[in-house]
């Protein structure tokens, strides 16, 4: 009996000891597990295509570099953060969130800020883009109007246009919440609140900068934007200030109005006026050639061909039409405006030495001789 | 209706009638003709415009001159033109198949050359490099060749319009995902595209005039000549086949010659819609007839003068913006033609 209760205290003290090496081991176990789904996780968001990971990569190393700089803020600092869209929504982030971007405005502008999207619409074909490879999503999502899409991307906001604030995407916003950046495109904007032309793309920038921690890249980028409007002042003079401006090439005559982005950079930096009212209506034949502006910028050159209207222009006879390889002046950031306006230095003043901005792919906002102060 | 049709025949009162609606539509077109010659900026004398309509001399810097031979002289003629076309060809293909209803949409023409704008427009790698009118050409003249062969048996006026009303939803699909799938930096070709199908004489010229003045000089008078066998076909494919006509071949020849007429215009200018549906009908209203030969000449006429007020009224109604002419056919047409279809729809119930 003896015996009998002296073997069960062995195997109560065995027990306990066995119980409490188990502790300790499901402790470190734990730990790797948890480090295991991180791990999944993350190679979960980071998708399988090697294009993905290269953007990943390269979105990694932008991080380090502009960490390097000292351009954000320790996280857990600057989170939570509180925010309000271009309607005056209110938006509250208790962590840097997963960012969709749904046009190119906010593509661009994250390209600008070295940082790149959680999911975006725009794919990496789509050379109008520029610096894409600088933000390649995780995500790409191939209709912006699926809720199914933003969702299978994790994200936590999205970021659309203001022209994208319809019934169209009550179904994003019952998956997402969906946030509206100032209007990022060359027309006149129609929402109250919402700031139209360059304005509305500086603001996109400082948006994006403060949703992502990156609010001193936000302002250099604003900085270099400010230094390409004052060195494109260099170039203007009397007769620039005079002179008027046609861009053309979408649509027969349809001519960017002064209120668009570009034509207001070119207008601030004494290069002009731009022809035409707010919007880009498409003028009558007669009218353009009683308009007969000094300048015209023209991305179609092909349907000139055989326009008895053309050859009769001012601008034309005087050789002053520049067909431009890129349609950036369009729209949609300030470094989409970089591009256009260092092609309008490099074609209407040669002798300035600025070099054309090659494709789009290639080009740097950063480096662009516009902006070296 | 064929009762209609061969009392129409008989007696002079829808030949008066005819003579007075042309007369009427002949004076409408002339004075909307040199009111739109006249207009624009500046506008131009009537002195200029006749003088201008007469000399054919180098014009030498006179802007004038450059806006009234150049500019407005092209768009009235190609919208002269082109609403004759059409409105003799909706008579041709609403006879022929005995369908009120019967348009060159019918025929897949129109969205065969919307189909390869498309694809031109924003695949221009799988398209050969051809100018947009050819293109146009050759892709409604593709898509009426295929109605054809689809329907099989011609001598069905129903399979005709089923084979044309089938391929021409499946085109104008094919089109749409054309767009949808099409990567969004070359959204400039989907504002091709819409601008294409809207129809607009935004890029008349002289060339464009002599790309569907053969076809026209052609076609009219072999249209004009075809009436006969219109008349007969209206009868019935078997009093027409006791009439000594092969009902099938004639369609056949009826609807090649209506893809002749449409196929330049739509190439030219778009695939202008309504007036091909609506002439024939206002026509045949205002002269009591359904004699074809009357009818054909009427329509052509008020074809005409729905063109051209379309196309004045895009000019200068918004001066100096400039909307699509094909706008203003659905709306002054628009409404008219939904007023028809009740009037339409009130004759079959009776019948």
């Amino acid at each position: 009996m003896r015996t009998f209760w002296r073997r069960r205290m062995l195997a109560v003290v065995v027990a306990a000891a066995l119980v409490a090496a188990a502790c300790g081991d499901s402790d470190d176990g734990s730990d790797t597990a948890a480090e295991d789904a991180s791990a999944s996780e993350s190679a979960d968001n980071t998708g399988s295509e090697p294009v993905e990971e290269a953007g990943d990569s390269a979105a990694e190393d932008e991080t380090t570099e502009a960490e390097d700089a000292g351009g954000a803020e320790d996280a857990a600092d600057y989170y939570p953060l509180t925010i309000s869209d271009s309607f005056g929504t209110e938006y509250t982030f208790e962590e840097e969130p997963r960012i969709g971007c749904a046009w190119y405005g906010c593509v661009e502008a994250a390209a600008e800020l070295g940082v790149s999207f959680a999911a975006s619409i725009i794919s990496e074909e789509e050379t109008t883009s520029a610096f894409y490879g600088r933000t390649a999503p995780e995500f790409l999502v191939t209709d912006m109007t699926n809720p199914e899409e933003w969702a299978a991307a994790d994200v936590d906001i999205v970021l659309f246009s203001p022209a994208s604030n319809s019934p169209d995407f009550d179904p994003v916003s019952q998956v997402v919440d969906t946030f509206f950046l100032h209007y990022d495109n060359f027309l006149a904007p129609q929402w109250d609140g919402v700031i139209g032309g360059y304005e509305g793309y500086i603001e996109n920038l400082r948006l994006i900068g403060t949703m992502m921690n990156r609010e001193a890249e936000a302002e250099a980028a604003i900085a270099r934007f400010n230094t390409m409007v004052e060195n494109l002042a260099v170039y203007a003079t009397d007769e620039t200030a005079e002179q008027t401006i046609a861009i053309i090439g979408l649509l027969g005559y349809a001519s960017l109005g002064p209120g668009s982005a570009m034509c207001q950079v070119l207008n601030e930096a004494g290069h002009g006026t731009c022809i035409g009212s707010g919007v880009a209506e498409v003028l009558n034949a007669e009218a353009f050639l009683a308009i007969d502006p000094s300048l015209i910028i023209d991305v179609d050159p092909a349907a000139r061909e055989g326009d008895p209207i053309w050859p009769n222009l001012s601008a034309v006879q005087n050789d002053n039409v520049y067909n431009f390889l890129t349609n950036r002046y369009y729209c949609c950031s300030t470094a989409g405006l970089i591009v256009a306006l260092q092609e309008y230095v490099h074609r209407v003043f040669p002798d300035s030495g600025v070099p054309a901005p090659g494709p789009d792919a290639d080009f740097d906002p950063t480096t662009s001789p516009l902006v070296q102060g | 209706m064929t009762t209609t049709g061969l009392r129409a025949e008989s007696g002079t009162g829808p030949v008066v009638r005819s003579v007075a609606v042309a007369a009427a539509a002949i004076v409408v077109i002339a004075v909307l003709g040199l009111y739109s010659l006249t207009q624009g900026e500046p506008d131009s004398t009537l002195g200029a415009v006749l003088d201008n309509l007469f000399r054919t001399g180098p014009i030498e810097g006179d802007i004038d001159s450059l806006l009234i031979r150049e500019v407005r002289l092209p768009r009235v003629l190609m919208a002269l033109i082109a609403g004759a076309a059409l409105g003799i060809a909706g008579v041709l293909l609403q006879d022929s198949m005995r369908n009120p209803l019967a348009d060159p949409t019918l025929l897949g023409v129109a969205q065969g050359a919307g189909f390869i704008i498309a694809l031109s427009a924003l695949y221009p790698e799988v398209v050969p490099p051809l100018p947009t009118t050819i293109l146009c050409f050759i892709g409604g003249t593709l898509a009426g060749i295929l109605v054809l062969g689809l329907s099989r048996d011609a001598r069905n006026p129903v399979k005709v319009v089923l084979a044309g009303a089938m391929l021409s939803i499946l085109l104008g699909t094919a089109s749409t995902v054309v767009i949808l799938i099409a990567p969004r930096a070359r959204a400039a070709g989907v504002l091709e595209y819409f601008r294409f199908v809207i129809g607009s004489f935004f890029d008349v010229r002289w060339e464009s005039i002599g790309l569907v003045l053969p076809w026209f000089v052609i076609a009219i008078p072999i249209a004009l000549l075809s009436a006969r066998v219109v008349n007969l076909l209206q009868l019935g494919d078997e009093t027409a086949s006791g009439l000594g006509l092969n009902p099938g071949r004639a369609r056949i020849g009826l609807l090649l010659l209506a893809m002749v007429l449409v196929t330049p215009y739509v190439a030219a200018i778009g695939p202008i819609g309504f007036v091909s549906l609506f002439a024939p009908h206002v026509s045949r209203s205002l002269i009591a007839s359904t004699d074809a030969r009357l009818v054909m000449a009427i329509s052509a006429l008020i074809g005409a003068a729905i063109l051209l007020i379309a196309d004045t009224a895009a000019r200068l109604l918004f001066f100096p913006f400039e909307i699509p002419a094909g706008v203003f056919t659905w709306i002054i047409v628009g409404p008219l033609a939904l007023v028809l279809v009740g009037r339409l729809g009130g004759r079959g119930a009776t019948a």
